[in-house]
């Protein structure tokens, strides 16, 4: 009945950790994690006393998952090691050492509390070999987002065989001038200085061990630019398939948008055989520059043996507008971490997400918004629907620094439980170091009401009938803001599908 | 923020503590260290059985077996930046010499009284005040009890722990650990191992306790650390109504606190806990002050049963604490009603723990954090519906007011729903006093500082209103104290 024991999870952020020198560093972070920052306040022993980090991080550094990867990685070689690009050689190794550094997370630390992660990583996953990626042309059309990705005009469609850019498969319209849609192995020789800094740039490998794993294994990375005033017309379809049985694919995309820009990028991860177990590891990072838009979607419907552990990272350097929509639909474990960085007075982000979880699935969602800056808004609403013996996570923090005064930060988790054995864990946090903010949060958790369930019955509605209809309705929030009508009509269609199913 | 409203909250902040003094009486004290003979003299010292000896030893090897383990077992999850105490620096028994049990205030240490005076809360006046029984924890051993006869007429016992363990083994060795077993956490491990003492209540079945049952804890000798043990048992229909209140004088090192109080309640009993907390918070550097770290935890073990906490805490340099019920009849209620006020270089890591395991129990949860100074404040807590708990329900509302721009109020509830039945709603929200909150006052020409005030206990008001009527006058008071400063 304990709180869970950690200090080490950067919930432990006090002002004066906070020096933030050239934009978001992340060393300020790290600095604050550290148990050294612990204590110093009476300049006293510390808390604990005389313990290294590895000492008591309630990590593990010699897990079978960290020691195949260290294996692999050493039977790279030059061209593999290399990847897309020369410059990936010292990002790629910085990664692995941070990954091996920091270990594979266990439910005693706090981030990892309600997922049982080290059971999963520790099956026998194998790193895939190019051999892996062979998936034929019908396998590869059927596991990419119908109604959209194969429209034609519809939008433009990068896809990625276990990491790597299939060209056969990806089709890209004509896009504004300087603009780019494609891989960073294909983007053009101009572009090379936007990519060696913005890469791995947002991501925190340095705490997030599957992002950093994920760097280290990336063969190449989904590439969306947009210079200056460019607005996308079509979206853009990131389709991230996985070809081999156990293999874990270490998927990137990476967005910049340069100053008035606007674009849409959808994301899907999917086996291209359903059957074939899959570990996913799926770095996004977002730039977004002043006067931008950017919105992003994330849509995970990968199967019942899919295992996903998602690190999303926007990063608003000016003051523009950022929106992301997760849509989560199947999946053996799936964990999602998102976090927006609003670097500059009146960011705008949103984060939305819709989650539909049933059998033995096991969802985990933790969202961190960091204001750092003046007079920016979020706005965060989450809904969850768990059935059968499913179990559902949200951790969303707020965190409110010193300076970001009159900040408006609202956040909301709603979820329904449907059977017995379903389980919901909510944490909503809110950390606030400026006085003049409006931030707010809510969490609740119940069933469907039985005042409504009984007013449609009364009207001659089957009970099935009557809960889609009502579980339709708690999902609209949601889904009526995917613009894209193909893509809210897919969504709108496999929650009938899995709703009716359950039902 | 006008510029006087910001003198005036810094004024605030800046505010000395204002019950600092040291009562020199004669005591007995351990020298500092802790090993297993000091929990052997503790044991001797109070002359108790060989099961609670050995109840203690268990606790110490535990206890030991935590230390070893070093920061691993050490609660470090908690928003509180501070050096971990040495435990081996900390005396762990101090009994005032004089420990008779008085009949009239005459024999009172005249020091003892006086130190009441100073707090504005004289023995004399509370011995007056109707319907108030008090058992007195001075350093650690009961020097004064109150109204004893009256309750021993209807079979409630309210004693110090020693007493207890002396007059009513039986019923220790029943309940003692049955709430928060010694393995409970690191500071529950150290208190069970060398608590001094604490009180004691028995409410027979069916009886409603006649008056509002009080202590008042001090902590008073250098450098000894207060580890309280209190036990309240509530038999089948009972009603008790608690009421617990500190304050501490000025000193220089940090004091450590670590006590336990558990409460059972059985079937139909209704058990409500009151505390006002005001130790010594260090100084505007935050030097000194209290480490309170304390394990509260209430068993709602027949069906429905009712226990509710009510605090308001000001003082201490650290507060670590979060009194919890655990639901286990069916149809049980919890409840949890929370100020807490910090100021200067305080920091607060309160909440509560709501453990729904029968079936329509239900919880209130009601906390208002008030951050001012450089302070930080911060709620957490747990609502957990367990898998059998059909038709459960909780309500939790966490407000946040900061009062100047340094400080911090943080929110981090932990919700953990099991059953679809459970109805569970979280709202939270930070805000500061609003400007048009103070234009308003001052239109009706109501001065800044009243109008803070005003706000403040309006935020606040909610849950005070939970508090005894006996308390509520002090708990105010208290507040306003706080919140004056030098500015009137």
């Amino acid at each position: 009945m304990n709180f869970p024991t950690s200090a080490s999870e950067g919930s432990f952020e006090h002002p004066e950790a906070q020096t933030l020198t050239g934009g978001y560093a992340h060393a300020a972070h790290a600095a604050a994690d550290t148990p050294a920052a612990v204590g110093s306040q009476t300049g006293a022993r510390l808390v604990p006393p005389a313990a290294t980090a590895s000492a008591w991080l309630p990590e593990r550094t010699d897990a079978p998952l960290l020691k195949r990867a260290a294996e692999a990685f050493a039977a790279m070689d030059g061209t593999a090691l290399n990847g897309a690009f020369d410059h990936l050689k010292t990002l790629r190794r910085t990664a692995l050492a941070h990954a091996l550094r920091l270990g594979l997370p266990t439910r005693r630390s706090e981030a990892w509390k309600y997922t049982p992660i080290e059971r999963l990583a520790d099956r026998a996953w194998r790193f895939p070999m190019p051999a892996d990626a062979t998936a034929s042309p019908d396998d590869v059309a059927a596991a990419l987002l119908p109604g959209v990705c194969d429209v034609p005009d519809l939008a433009d469609v990068v896809v990625l065989v276990n990491g790597r850019f299939d060209a056969d498969h990806s089709h890209i319209g004509t896009l504004p001038d300087g603009a780019f849609v494609g891989a960073i192995s294909t983007a053009p020789e101009a572009l090379q200085p936007v990519i060696e800094q913005a890469l791995g740039s947002r991501t925190r490998m340095d705490t997030e061990m599957f992002s950093a794993l994920s760097t280290a294994f990336m063969p190449d990375a989904a590439f969306v630019y947009l210079p200056e005033g460019a607005a996308l017309t079509r979206p853009v379809a990131v389709v991230h398939l996985a070809s081999g049985d156990s293999v874990i694919v270490s998927t990137r995309t990476l967005i910049v948008a340069e100053t008035n820009a606007s674009a849409t990028v959808i994301e899907r991860a999917a086996a291209v055989d359903r059957t074939h177990a899959t570990f996913f590891l799926p770095v996004t990072e977002i730039v977004v520059a002043e006067g931008a838009s950017v919105k992003h979607l994330r849509v995970q419907d990968a199967g019942e043996r899919v295992v996903e552990v998602s690190n999303t990272e926007a990063y608003q350097s000016g003051p523009s507008v950022f929106d992301t929509l997760t849509v989560g639909l199947s999946g053996a474990t799936v964990r999602n971490n998102l976090r927006i960085h609003p670097d500059a007075e009146h960011c705008e982000s949103h984060l939305r997400g819709l989650f539909v979880a049933g059998g033995q699935m096991h969802l985990d969602n933790a969202t961190f918004v960091d204001h750092a800056m003046p007079n920016c808004d979020s706005n965060e609403l989450y809904k969850t629907l768990l059935d059968g013996q499913a179990k559902g996570v949200f951790n969303g923090r707020i965190l409110v620094r010193k300076d970001a005064q009159k900040t408006n930060a609202y956040q909301s988790s709603r979820a329904i439980l449907l059977s017995e054995g379903a389980e919901m864990n909510s944490k909503p946090e809110l950390e606030i170091y400026a006085d003049d903010v409006k931030c707010s949060h809510g969490a609740a958790t119940g069933r469907l009401d039985d005042t409504a369930m009984f007013y449609l019955r009364q009207r001659g509605l089957t009970t099935a009938q009557a809960r889609a209809l009502l579980l339709l309705a708690f999902a609209r929030d949601v889904t009526d803001t995917i613009a894209l009508e193909p893509l809210r009509d897919w969504v709108d269609g496999r929650l009938q599908d899995l709703l009716h199913a359950e039902g | 923020m006008s510029t006087a409203e910001t003198e005036y909250l810094s004024d605030i902040a800046d505010q000395e503590y204002a019950y600092g003094f040291v009562t020199d009486i004669d005591a007995e004290t351990l020298p500092p260290g802790l090993s297993e003979d000091t929990v052997r003299f503790i044991s001797a010292k109070k002359n108790e059985p060989e099961w609670l000896l050995e109840w203690r030893l268990a606790a110490f090897r535990h206890f030991m077996k935590l230390l070893e383990a070093g920061s691993e077992a050490y609660p470090q999850w908690a928003h509180l930046r501070y050096a971990m105490p040495n435990f081996q620096d900390i005396s762990y028994y101090s009994a005032p010499k004089q420990k008779a049990q008085y009949e009239s205030l005459d024999e009172v240490d005249p020091k003892l009284l006086e130190t009441f005076e100073r707090l504005g809360i004289p023995l004399a006046e509370q011995k007056r005040l109707a319907g108030v029984a008090f058992d007195v924890v001075m350093d650690s051993v009961s020097v004064a009890t109150t109204f004893k006869e009256e309750l021993s007429k209807v079979g409630v016992v309210f004693c110090s722990f020693g007493e207890a363990v002396q007059e009513h083994p039986e019923l220790v060795r029943k309940y003692l650990g049955s709430v928060i077993p010694h393995t409970d956490n690191f500071y529950a491990a150290l208190n069970s191992a060398v608590f001094s003492d604490g009180s004691f209540v028995y409410i027979p079945a069916g009886v409603r306790c006649p008056m509002e049952l009080s202590t008042y804890f001090r902590i008073n000798e250098r450098g000894t650390g207060q580890f309280e043990r209190t036990l309240i048992i509530a038999e089948k229909g009972a009603y008790v109504s608690y009421m617990e209140g500190c304050t501490a004088p000025q000193r220089d090192e940090n004091q450590l606190h670590a006590a336990c109080v558990e409460i059972y309640a059985h079937e139909d009993s209704e058990v409500k806990y009151a505390t006002v907390q005001n130790w010594y918070p260090g100084d505007e550097n935050g030097v000194g002050g209290v480490y309170n770290f304390v394990t509260k935890r209430a068993l709602a073990a027949g069906d429905r049963a009712k226990v509710s906490w009510t605090q308001l805490e000001t003082g201490s340099a650290i507060t670590w604490k979060y009194p919890s019920v655990i639901l286990k009849g069916d149809d049980t209620v919890g409840e949890f009603y929370s100020v807490a006020f910090t100021k200067g270089k305080q920091q607060a890591d309160t909440g509560t723990k709501m453990i729904h395991l029968g079936r329509r129990s239900s919880s209130t949860i009601i906390s208002k954090g008030i951050s001012g100074g450089e302070s930080q404040n911060a709620y957490r807590g747990l609502v957990r519906i367990g898998p059998r708990a059909e038709g459960a329900r909780n309500f939790s509302q966490c407000d946040s007011l900061l009062l100047t721009d340094r400080c911090g109020a943080h929110t981090f509830p932990y919700i953990e729903i099991q059953n679809p039945s459970g109805q569970v709603e979280h709202e939270a929200t930070t805000s500061k006093i609003g400007e048009d909150q103070m234009f308003y006052c001052a239109q009706r020409g109501i001065p800044e500082g009243e109008a803070v005030k005003l706000i403040v206990n309006g935020f606040a008001k909610e849950v005070m209103a939970k508090l005894p009527m006996e308390f509520a006058v002090e708990a105010q008071k208290l507040l306003a104290i706080e919140l004056e400063g030098s500015v009137g």
